[in-house]
């Protein structure tokens, strides 16, 4: 099985890492990656604060970049639902938005590629500590990924998932919200990490580097002795890789 | 007719903004939706499941209910609670069921004087029935799956007996309980469904800092008594 | 008070600063939440109630010339007198005619927070006309001369201790926090005024254009002794509150209580079908409607945001949004507050004036979770901000990044350069770790460049692996 690696941004740029990490994982599933050329974002930052003429032409390079693969795989949420859910509703020439279809069902969370389309259902991992995991906003509402990450996590050994409370409450983030409304994101990332604080875990882990790194960011500051980790570099941990 | 410019303007802004078709960009519902089976399938089947779903549901809006098999046994309970308040005054509607009672209690404790809407008339009957903390009220229906009861004005021809008491006495027939609202709307002539009201337990109110406290403008207490039949 | 929009940004700021606010605003949100889980658990049918009110709004909406005219001739054969209001102040002029004509002193109000928008209360006490709260919450900030901070509870910002000092002061009673005492003060207050006023002015929760009738939903009874002692009673009702029938009823008040209050269903329902005094010998000789239009039918004109005309206001997505729950209804600034009312407000003051509001929040989508006719919120967000950025009133740093990023992203080897340049430079910077972010780096640390980025990486992997081999 080969897939096409859809790498976001942010990764690219700040948490190349996390996506390193996913493409051991992937490979010592037995799934031959590819790095698709050419590609740079897929618009969202744009999207998000209203800039749809910006957003189009890099739909378009998308939609293009990646019409001919089988699986595209991304380790971000938001990513995800930008191409699946948005890019539907942009004025694109319509053979572009022939191929669009045919890519829509082709795209998936890191996560729930492992649990849904691999059936994944035993690793050999280890990892004993306790973490708590954070519900991404767009993961879970709108790509309704809930129990994929939380059945991985299952997977290994000596780990201990511990629920924080409000664990599906929005991190702040919310893109260029955090610093239009910065006091607002501040204290919405104030509240989750002190929920990450009560649930005594030593790692908060998610799906989406954009919250990890919000919510990384304010802990850094105020409790460094609790960690984020991104559900590939746990895999990639707890697998020795 | 007065502002009927301002009618025929906002009538007329509407229809050009309707010329337009909507396009509803949520997830399509189905085109049409019935949740009659789920209905069933939350329905208590039988009189006695549901009227013990009624009595459940009143008490969880801090209701009162009381079981009597008769209309006139319905007496009992209301003379306790006359006696263990101290009332000696009582509201009641024009209604038969309401007229039954009054007399059976009148003619054992003659102490007790009711009040019948009927005989007092516009600011008069406001003035009266203020001042009267207790009433008994006869609904049309009760809902069993909220606890409700619901009075129709062209039966009860009046509405304070209802709201200005303290401690409000509703009569209800069992055969008057229905499921839902759903139910409900079915039973009611659209006549009849323009001038009611549906009372879920005492007035309440948590404004302040969400607790909850009972007896806000309207009824304090609430009690709820089904009879079986009027003999 | 008259109450506008344009200040959010002050407003949002004063309000993070506010502990105490920000505590009882979290608290009651929160606990609401909650039990509005818990009645949800119970009707299974929850998803179906949603999309069928969802589809009877949109009949609704989609056909509203028709079902007004409906209405307004079903009324009048009710003996109601419909009257139009092209906006705020012809709905004000309409209700202080009729207060004059029948030479009113003495007005109680149910809350209705259309009565708000239309900022009546000011112009009836400036014509000497007393105008009473007597929703417990409304009556609270009337006295402290206050704005509400949400739309079911307006006094949610307050504590009781705040309460307590406010009627010992204004009211001239010994000091208590208890709640249940100070709801006995209020209600001994309230009562004499109800049985004394002349004229009632109240909201309408829906308008049932095929009865002719319309419905006004409570707890307190407040409304009810409104409607039925006064001898005129006056409502106002948006144009966009119309449902079909009386069968379309059920759905609403169905959804309705779990969705505001946590309840499984409200206190009270009222219908209100025509002047009572003929029939039934007391109550009001005079039953007034007032339609008001100010802006709905304008927002008719977009096709997408139309279904923001489908709220009900029962406040269930200010009681799930993060943003609300960490600033309160005062922030907003005017009477529809939350992510419903970030969406109104560039509605009706325009996509320039009101061009903070879509921005006051991060995109979550726990609002279209909750909303119980299913107004895809988020969407209209969005859809909000991109008339911000047509209308070219966005941040001109902002709006150049974004071309500039757009122009660099279509072309790989732009974008490759661009994005190796910042890596160097980072490490020049006094502060290694931060780039300047305005606002997001105060009390957040932000991450570093990677030095070589993910495709160096990835290329380095793939050949070591092959050496490997």
């Amino acid at each position: 099985m080969k897939v096409a690696l859809f790498i976001p941004c942010l990764n690219e740029h700040f948490f190349a890492e996390t996506s390193i990490n996913m493409v051991k994982v992937l490979r010592h599933l037995n799934i031959e990656v590819e790095y698709v050329e050419d590609q740079t974002c897929c618009g969202q930052p744009a999207f998000n604060s209203g800039y749809v003429n910006e957003v189009k032409p890099l739909a378009e390079k998308y939609i293009k970049l990646f019409a001919d693969h089988d699986y595209i795989i991304a380790p971000s949420g938001s990513c995800v639902s930008m191409v699946k859910n948005h890019y539907g509703g942009l004025d694109l020439p319509q053979n572009v938005k022939k191929t669009y279809e045919r890519l829509k069902s082709k795209i998936y969370e890191f996560s729930e590629f492992l649990v849904d389309v691999l059936n994944l259902e035993k690793i050999d991992a280890q990892f004993q500590h306790k973490i708590t995991f954070h519900d991404s906003c767009h993961a879970l509402r709108e790509l309704f990924i809930k129990d994929q990450p939380r059945k991985l996590i299952n997977m290994i050994k000596g780990i201990q998932l511990i629920e924080m409370n409000e664990s599906d409450s929005c991190c702040g983030f919310g893109g260029t919200f955090s610093y239009k409304y910065a006091d607002v994101s501040i204290a919405m990332v104030a509240r989750k990490c002190e929920n990450i604080v009560s649930s005594e875990a030593e790692f908060c882990v998610g799906v989406d580097s954009s919250c990890l790194m919000n919510i990384d960011g304010y802990l850094k500051k105020n409790n460094p002795n609790i960690k984020t980790l991104h559900i590939a570099d746990l895999l990639a941990k707890s697998m020795n890789l | 007719m007065k502002n009927n410019s301002s009618r025929n303007k906002i009538l007329n802004r509407v229809k050009k903004s309707l010329n337009i078709q909507s396009t509803s960009i949520t997830n399509n519902p189905e085109i049409d939706i019935n949740i009659d089976q789920e209905l069933k399938k939350i329905t208590p089947s039988g009189k006695e499941l549901l009227i013990e779903q009624f009595r459940d549901e009143v008490e969880k809006v801090s209701g009162e209910f009381i079981f009597v098999p008769t209309l006139l046994e319905a007496s009992k309970p209301i003379v306790d609670i006359f006696n263990s308040e101290g009332v000696l005054e009582i509201a009641t509607t024009a209604e038969s069921e309401c007229i039954e009672i009054a007399k059976y209690i009148s003619q054992k404790f003659s102490k007790i004087k009711f009040f019948s809407t009927a005989d007092y008339t516009e600011d008069n009957r406001k003035i009266k029935f203020t001042d009267i903390n207790t009433s008994i009220v006869n609904a049309s229906y009760a809902i069993a799956d909220i606890g409700s009861v619901v009075f129709c004005y062209d039966k009860t021809l009046t509405s304070y007996p209802h709201f200005l008491s303290d401690h409000v006495i509703v009569l209800v027939n069992e055969n008057d309980v229905v499921a839902n609202q759903f139910e409900l709307f079915t039973k009611l002539d659209m006549e009849t469904a323009k001038n009611m009201v549906i009372v879920a337990g005492p007035s309440r109110t948590a404004d302040i800092e969400k607790v909850l406290v009972l007896g806000a403008h309207g009824p304090r207490k609430l009690t709820v008594i089904l009879y079986r039949g009027k003999n | 008070m008259e109450l506008s929009p344009k200040e959010i940004k002050s407003k949002v700021k004063s309000a993070i600063k506010d502990d105490s606010l920000r505590k009882a605003v979290y608290n009651a949100t929160v606990s609401t939440g909650v039990t509005r889980e818990r009645i949800i658990s119970e009707i299974p049918y929850w998803e179906k109630l949603r999309s069928k009110a969802h589809l009877i709004k949109k009949e609704t909406i989609d056909n509203l010339d028709k079902y007004l005219e409906l209405f307004e001739k079903k009324c009048i054969e009710n003996k109601i007198n419909v009257h139009w209001a092209v906006d705020s102040k012809e709905a004000r002029d309409i209700i202080l005619k009729i207060a004059k004509e029948k030479e009113v002193t003495r007005i109680v109000k149910s809350k209705s927070l259309t009565t708000e928008e239309i900022n009546l209360n000011d112009e009836l006490v400036n014509s000497g006309i007393e105008t009473l709260e007597t929703d417990l919450g409304e009556y609270i900030i009337q006295l402290k001369k206050q704005a509400p901070s949400h739309l079911i509870i307006p006094a949610l910002h307050l504590s009781k201790e705040d309460v307590g000092k406010l009627f010992e002061e204004k009211l001239n009673i010994e000091y208590t926090s208890d709640p249940k005492k100070l709801l006995k003060v209020a209600r001994e207050k309230l009562r004499e005024k109800f049985l004394i006023a002349d004229m009632s002015v109240t909201g309408a929760n829906f308008g049932i254009a095929e009865s002719g009738a319309f419905c006004i939903i409570e707890n307190e009874a407040n409304a009810h002794l409104s409607i039925s002692l006064p001898k005129i009673h006056v409502a106002l009702m948006g144009i966009e509150k119309m449902i079909p029938d009386i069968k379309a009823l059920p759905y609403f008040l169905k959804l309705l209580a779990p969705s505001a209050t946590g309840q499984k269903s409200s206190t009270y329902v009222n219908l209100v079908g025509g002047p009572s005094r003929e029939k039934y010998n007391e109550g009001p000789e005079e039953v007034h409607i007032i339609l008001l239009d100010n802006g709905r039918s304008k927002i008719l004109e977009d096709q997408d945001l139309r279904e923001t005309l489908y709220c009900i206001r029962c406040g269930a997505c200010l009681n799930a949004c993060p943003v609300y729950q960490e600033i309160g209804g005062h922030a907003y600034n005017w009477v529809y507050m939350g992510p419903i009312g970030i969406t109104l407000i560039p509605q009706y003051l325009g996509e320039i004036e009101g061009k903070h509001a879509p921005y006051l929040s991060s995109l979550c989508g726990a609002c279209y979770e909750v909303c119980p006719v299913k107004i895809n919120l988020p969407e209209h967000i969005l859809k909000l901000r991109e008339k911000v950025v047509e209308k070219g009133a966005s941040n001109i740093f902002e709006k150049t990044g974004m071309k500039i990023w757009s122009f660099a992203a279509q072309r790989t080897k732009i974008y490759r350069f661009l994005s190796w340049f910042p890596t160097k430079i980072q490490k020049l910077l006094p502060n290694g770790k931060s780039f300047p972010a305005p606002g997001y780096y105060k009390e957040r640390i932000l991450p570093e460049f990677d030095s070589k980025g993910f495709r160096k990486r990835f290329y380095e992997l793939e050949r070591s692996s092959k050496n490997e081999k």
